[in-house]
């Protein structure tokens, strides 16, 4: 489990630097590293989840206390890895539909009425999460070996 | 077993560092994010200095001419992950005097309306060296608004776009017509934007109208907090 928990972490980690450093600038705030954290809850165990999604809610805040979409930023991957429990998913397709819902979840959460007047942008962010989620459960078992 | 108060141990350090002392991210962040690089003789960087003082002045004039309220300016905060715009991060907090429900004006662009300063929001929370503004285009902002030249009663609620509600059915109300803030927790008469499209609401009670922003919210780079003159 371990093991597990820190290739998760790198993998988190670089999303979160692919984020801040790449996407932010260029004018395209994609949350990658939810996409990736919501990939990792078909892997890694919920409490592995709860952290990753401290971690990254510490690393993204950007004012003092807690906001609508951070707070839902934390909640989403951890509603998906609790509905693991009833619903085991291990496919990378599985992953894409988790990172596909999770990031749409937390949109609405977030700014239900940014969803509504811009929905052609939220489907374009929810579509690249799918990928993003899908190649992150592809790579992760790849590092961990996982069959 | 012991993995698992590893895993503890780290959410409980995670959500320690995250309430007691979250502006570690942004010293983090800094590492993170890009910057210019580039070898600085101490001239150059005295000149980049300058022009950063320079810049900085210019970004508040508007806020400084003739016919703008008496206030305190402040920076607005452009490091913002997620661009939404139903929130601003200023750089004035209550050391400089800003307080709790104060309005945040901005100067008018030109096109929309002739006055020189546009009701932007509401200083929602204040910290010590910045203060939270929740702007007109939040869903849950509302207040007081007079109409045109005859000051027809209306209530401003926010969103993506802003809208005019409990119009009376009767009142007149055109397209192009002034909006101006008369909530008591504002200074009286600031104006907003300008009406367009007044229609009967579907519960054909009132009339309701769409609103035309004063200011272009995603060029805002400073602003100025007024206080209530009550």
């Amino acid at each position: 489990m371990r093991r597990k928990l820190v290739i998760a972490f790198l993998i988190v980690s670089l999303a979160l630097v692919v984020e801040m450093r790449f996407l932010e600038p260029a004018g395209f705030p994609f949350p990658i590293s939810l996409a990736a954290i919501l990939a990792l809850t078909l892997l890694i165990d919920i409490a592995s989840i709860a952290f990753l999604s401290l971690f990254s809610f510490f690393m993204l805040n950007w004012r003092p206390g807690i906001t609508p979409e951070f707070t839902a930023f934390i909640f989403v991957p951890l509603i998906a890895s609790f509905l693991q429990t009833f619903f085991p998913l291990r496919s990378s397709l599985n992953a894409a539909v988790v990172g596909v819902l999770g990031v749409a979840v937390w949109h609405g959460a977030a700014d239900p009425s940014g969803v509504l007047a811009a929905p052609s942008l939220l489907l374009f962010e929810v579509a690249l999460s799918g990928f993003v989620a899908a190649f992150v459960f592809g790579f992760f078992r790849t590092i961990a070996h996982e069959t | 077993m012991r993995e698992r108060r590893a895993i503890g141990g780290l959410i409980i350090l995670t959500l320690a560092v995250l309430f007691l002392n979250p502006t570690l991210a942004w010293k983090i962040q800094e590492l993170v994010r890009p910057r210019a690089v580039e070898p600085l003789s101490e001239l150059i960087k005295e000149n980049n200095t300058l022009k950063g003082e320079l810049a900085r002045i210019a970004q508040m004039s508007p806020l400084l001419v003739r016919g703008m309220p008496a206030g305190i300016p402040a920076h607005v905060y452009s490091r913002y992950p997620f661009n939404l715009k139903q929130e601003l991060l200023v750089a004035a907090g209550s050391k400089s005097g800003v307080q709790e429900g104060w309005a945040a004006v901005v100067p008018a662009y030109s096109s929309s309306t002739s006055e020189k300063a546009v009701f932007l929001g509401r200083v929602e929370k204040i910290w010590d060296e910045s203060a939270l503004l929740r702007t007109i285009f939040d869903p849950r902002f509302q207040a007081a608004v007079r109409i045109g030249k005859r000051g027809v009663d209306g209530l401003l609620i926010g969103g993506v776009n802003p809208k005019i509600t409990l119009i009376e059915k009767q009142a007149s109300v055109h397209e192009g017509d002034i909006v101006l803030v008369a909530a008591p927790e504002f200074p009286y008469g600031i104006a907003v934007g300008v009406a367009h499209e007044a229609r009967l609401a579907k519960d054909e009670l009132f009339q309701e109208a769409t609103m035309v922003p004063g200011h272009d919210v995603n060029s805002v780079t400073s602003v100025l907090l007024v206080g209530s003159t009550r």
